[in-house]
């Protein structure tokens, strides 16, 4: 059953690290638009989509984790896959790419996200060029899924 | 009428990105939003009377009808941005570094007043990191215990100074090169250059004002010897000459100041001219802090701007008031961007 | 015009006449008196005028800049400054004669130094405020001992002139018009007399 845990192990990697570097991304712009927002409430609705920003790469680890777990059968209506030593590191290095480009992109887009909050508290008019700035480093976390989705879906067990 | 010609060297500092400051950072850039600017100001020199100045500020946080009320703005807005400061400070250091400034010159006020002669009403700055009433006990009592460290040292050396010359003004020069000295330790225990850079500057540009003060004064060299501040970059010893000789000795990246200054210091025997551009220079070398996403400095800069348009709001407004020449208020305005 | 009561005799005549150049030649001493009382005043209208005119400049100057001070360096830092002042000014009075007058002259003496403050927290508009207004204060004090000096002249000037004007409207016209009269009166007596003689001569004869 080593090779279960293996696999399990990339599938929780994809979740935790991506989960991780979502919380700080939108743990650093929230606090900066929280200290907008202190000072001039009525900001809210230009900031909160530079503060979601950083949220989508843990959502994406959180897809990759339960695409993980649907192809080796842990869930959901198919049988168990019984998997070789090969194959269950097959799965945890296709878990790697979502998991690493999502810890680090989430983090500096949370750096981006926050800047673009202090723009925008001082250029209102500018929130979408800020927010064209985050989207750029999400781009990457997309890039890091895309590639799980196809490792996951191309590994024959 | 001098402006500043060419700008400031591009800040040496190399800021270290601190995250915990941002929420404090973003707080700031929405109030540096707020903060007057430079047309507002030239309005308001330009203003043809009373009504038109008040009508200016209207709308703004400094909408008031009357100079007196006025005033009493420019009070509770100083309290109250370095209250914010103070708040928005996360570390010890820092919120020294933000106020040691107003401690020091309770200090001064409390030290002289215990050596005055005559009873004097005290006047206080009630928004230092030190509670004034304990200051108050411990310059009064004497009991400098219970004082952080350094300001202990550095009332105790203004007493023996004063002991020593029986001149009060003894106890401010040795309080303002204590804080000086403070503000460097301070800093560098803290570690951001930024701070190091600031004090290295305000130093030197303080003894290039102190300088031109002293000759207009006419004390002796030994006086200016005595209240040169430590931790600038320019030798004390390139002080010990004549004006000019000073002036054309000089080779800083602030030395044209001096230069431009000096026809003006000459015709009108004032140094009020180097002194505004002195203060722009310093405030241009703060304005670096936009580059920063999340770090203190901001903190601190933005303190030290809003200071500058209190004073300035005033400035403009009592002049106007009472019929200054626009020229000489505009002399005494130092414009941060 | 008023007569002054007298006798009409001869006596009376010599007596006035004497006092008549008594009179006249007060008149001209005290004329005299008030020429150079205002000579003297016009004179120190002049200096009076040009130094207020210099003190005003100056103090305008002076409170231009502290007001500038004040504003730049806010009310809290000023207020220290200024009740922390360790300079005393010393002002004496003497007496001087002038003419017959007793005019007071002032001597002014500041001690202490005006800059007993640090560097920190004042600027170079302070300075100057202080150092003009040190510099204004023994005007100013000249400028009182001036004044003052004017109001006594003017004050002598003016009596001088009632004086003057009593003597020369009033006593000589009155003494003058008197002795006329007493010689007329004289003259009548005497043409009296004669008439009355010619009449007993002709009643004798």
């Amino acid at each position: 059953m080593g090779e279960l845990a293996i696999a399990i192990l990339g599938a929780c990697l994809a979740v935790t690290l991506a989960g991780i570097g979502s919380a700080i991304g939108v743990g650093l712009a929230g606090q900066a638009s929280a200290g907008v927002m202190s000072e001039d409430p009525e900001k809210f609705g230009r900031l909160l989509i530079l503060v979601g920003l950083p949220g989508t790469q843990g959502i994406y680890g959180f897809v990759a984790g339960f695409l993980t777990l649907m192809r080796l059968g842990l869930i959901g209506a198919g049988d168990k896959v019984v998997l070789t030593f090969p194959q269950a590191w097959q799965v945890f290095f296709a878990c790697i790419p979502v998991a690493l480009a999502g810890l680090v992109s989430a983090i500096h887009q949370g750096k981006v996200c926050a800047a673009g909050v202090e723009m925008t508290a001082k250029q209102p008019a500018d929130s979408g060029k800020a927010m064209v700035m985050g989207i750029f480093v999400e781009l990457y976390a997309v890039l890091g899924f895309v590639i799980t989705f196809l490792l996951l879906f191309s590994i024959q067990f | 009428m001098i402006r500043l010609k060419s700008t400031i060297r591009n800040p040496q500092s190399t800021f270290v990105e601190d995250k915990r400051y941002a929420y404090a950072t973003a707080y700031i850039r929405v109030l540096e939003n707020k903060l007057l600017s430079d047309q507002i100001m030239s309005q308001l020199l330009e203003a043809e009377d009373e009504e038109s100045l008040f009508r200016i500020l209207q709308g703004g946080e400094y909408g008031v009808g009357s100079v007196e009320a006025l005033e009493e703005k420019c009070r509770e807005e100083l309290i109250g941005v370095i209250s914010l400061v103070k708040q928005l400070s996360l570390e010890m250091p820092l919120t020294q570094l933000l106020t040691m400034k107003y401690d020091f010159y309770n200090f001064k006020v409390l030290l002289k007043a215990k050596y005055f002669s005559k009873d004097v009403e005290l006047h206080l700055f009630d928004c230092g990191n030190l509670d004034v009433k304990e200051i108050k006990y411990a310059v009064t009592e004497g009991k400098m215990r219970a004082l952080p460290e350094g300001f202990a040292d550095a009332v105790r050396k203004a007493e023996t100074e004063f002991e020593k010359t029986e001149e009060l003004s003894a106890i401010d020069v040795v309080l303002d090169r204590e804080f000086v000295n403070t503000f460097y330790r301070v800093s560098s225990e803290y570690g951001k250059r930024f701070f190091i850079e600031y004090l290295e500057l305000f130093a030197d540009l303080s003894n290039i004002k102190i300088f031109f003060r002293v000759h207009n004064q006419g004390k002796d060299r030994n006086f200016l010897e005595r209240v040169l501040f430590d931790h600038g970059s320019l030798d004390k010893k390139a002080f010990f000459k004549p004006v000019e000789e000073f002036a054309s000795g000089l080779h800083t990246d602030f030395s044209h100041l001096v230069r431009e200054s000096l026809d003006y210091w000459k015709t009108d025997g004032t140094s009020a001219g180097f002194e505004r551009l002195a203060d722009e220079y310093l405030f241009q070398f703060l304005k670096s802090t936009k580059h920063i996403v999340f770090g203190p400095e901001v903190l601190f800069a933005y303190l030290m701007i809003k200071e500058n348009e209190l004073k300035s709001i005033r400035t403009i407004v009592s002049g106007k008031i009472n019929g200054v020449p626009v020229d000489m208020i505009r002399e005494r305005i130092p414009l941060p961007s | 015009m008023a007569l002054i009561g007298v006798n009409p005799n001869r006596m009376e005549v010599l007596r006035l006449r004497k006092r008549l150049t008594l009179c006249q030649r007060g008149h001209r001493l005290l004329k005299q008196k008030q020429d150079e009382l205002m000579r003297i005043l016009y004179r120190l209208i002049d200096e009076a005028r040009h130094l207020r005119e210099e003190v005003e400049k100056e103090l305008t100057k002076a409170f231009r800049l502290f007001l500038l001070a004040e504003s730049t360096l806010g009310e809290n830092l000023i207020k220290n400054v200024i009740s922390f002042l360790q300079v005393e000014t010393h002002i004496e009075e003497q007496e001087k004669r002038l003419l017959n007058l007793r005019v007071p002259e002032l001597s002014v003496e500041i001690e202490g130094n005006i800059y007993n403050y640090g560097f920190l927290w004042t600027n170079s508009d302070l300075d100057n405020a202080l150092s003009l207004f040190s510099e204004v204060i023994p005007e100013l004090v000249k400028l009182c001992e001036i004044e003052r000096k004017l109001l006594i002249v003017a004050d002598e000037a003016e009596k001088t002139r009632r004086r003057v004007n009593a003597l020369e409207y009033i006593l000589i016209p009155d003494i003058e018009e008197t002795m006329k009269r007493i010689v007329m009166k004289l003259e009548e007596i005497e043409r009296a007399s004669r008439v009355r003689l010619m009449k007993v001569k002709e009643i004798v004869g």
